[in-house]
């Protein structure tokens, strides 16, 4: 299990991810991921894309509060959390210094979060269950 | 524009604030006759930051941008010979075909090593919309 980053407020399950540039991936930096159910898609530090050297490969229109719409570029890179490696993800680019995993990875992991203990994990293989669910009456 | 005018006091003092105002126009602060902030209303606020976060938005390098341009002009074609698919162009050309935009770049990078490209899907809506809450509240 992994604690939870207690500089967020309220404390947040912060992984550590491996980014490379998909093409050429000796290019690669590591950097703390937000787990964040709520997004569509994953998105990535700017800094990191320029270190990467990044080229963009497609748009999307992010949505914002308001629901109003923003064309972004999209880009390629390789993502590696915990024991899964995507070898090409599409993210996007954001000004936070943290990665934010989107359900388009989070999809792919098996996620237990456990907010009282402030511990959470996340594996590609199913997690042992931690207690069964009382039986009804 | 409605101006508020601050002054320093060792008492604790109390600015009169019209919250309904606040909601429709800037309001200046303003101290010693000098402005020194503007609240503006919430919706204002976030129209502020959108333009802010497009603004430091990296520019779509020049080769880039003009294939998304090819793509725009040959949308018509493409969604009468191949709807609901995913193709990159290249050149102003179609250079790759698929149902997934990463196995189409792996098509591309396959057949062509790293060049520039555009890849999207041919709908009536593009590009696709997508949603990064937990930015909002970091925005």
């Amino acid at each position: 299990m992994i604690a939870y980053d207690m500089r967020y407020a309220p404390p947040a399950p912060i992984a550590s991810v491996v980014v490379a540039n998909a093409v050429q991936k000796r290019r690669h930096r590591s950097a703390p991921a937000l787990l964040d159910t709520g997004s569509d898609i994953t998105a990535i530090p700017r800094s990191l894309a320029s270190t990467l050297q990044l080229y963009p490969i497609g748009q999307i229109r992010l949505e914002d509060v308001q629901a109003q719409t923003l064309k972004v570029l999209t880009y390629a890179v390789h993502l590696t959390v915990a024991d899964l490696s995507i070898p090409r993800l599409e993210v996007i680019l954001t000004g936070l210094n943290h990665v934010v995993l989107g359900r388009d990875v989070l999809n792919r992991l098996y996620v237990l979060l456990n907010g009282p203990e402030a511990v959470f994990d996340v594996r590609t293989t199913p997690l042992a269950s931690t207690q069964a669910p009382p039986a009804p009456g | 524009m409605k101006t508020l005018t601050l002054k320093e006091t060792s008492q604790r003092y109390l600015v009169e604030i019209d919250q309904a105002a606040l909601a429709q126009e800037p309001t200046l602060l303003e101290t010693g006759g000098r402005p020194v902030a503007v609240l503006i209303p919430t919706a204002e606020y976030n129209a502020f930051r959108t333009w802010l976060t497009m603004r430091q938005a990296p520019a779509a390098p020049v080769e880039f941008q003009r294939e998304v341009t090819a793509f725009e002009h040959l949308k018509p074609t493409l969604q009468e010979h191949h709807p609901g698919r995913v193709v990159a162009i290249h050149g102003g050309q179609v250079i790759a075909i698929g149902d997934d935009k990463m196995a189409v770049l792996d098509d591309v990078t396959a057949k062509f090593g790293p060049i520039p490209c555009y890849i999207e899907w041919v709908e009536p809506e593009t590009p696709r919309r997508a949603r990064i809450s937990s930015a909002w509240v970091a925005q």
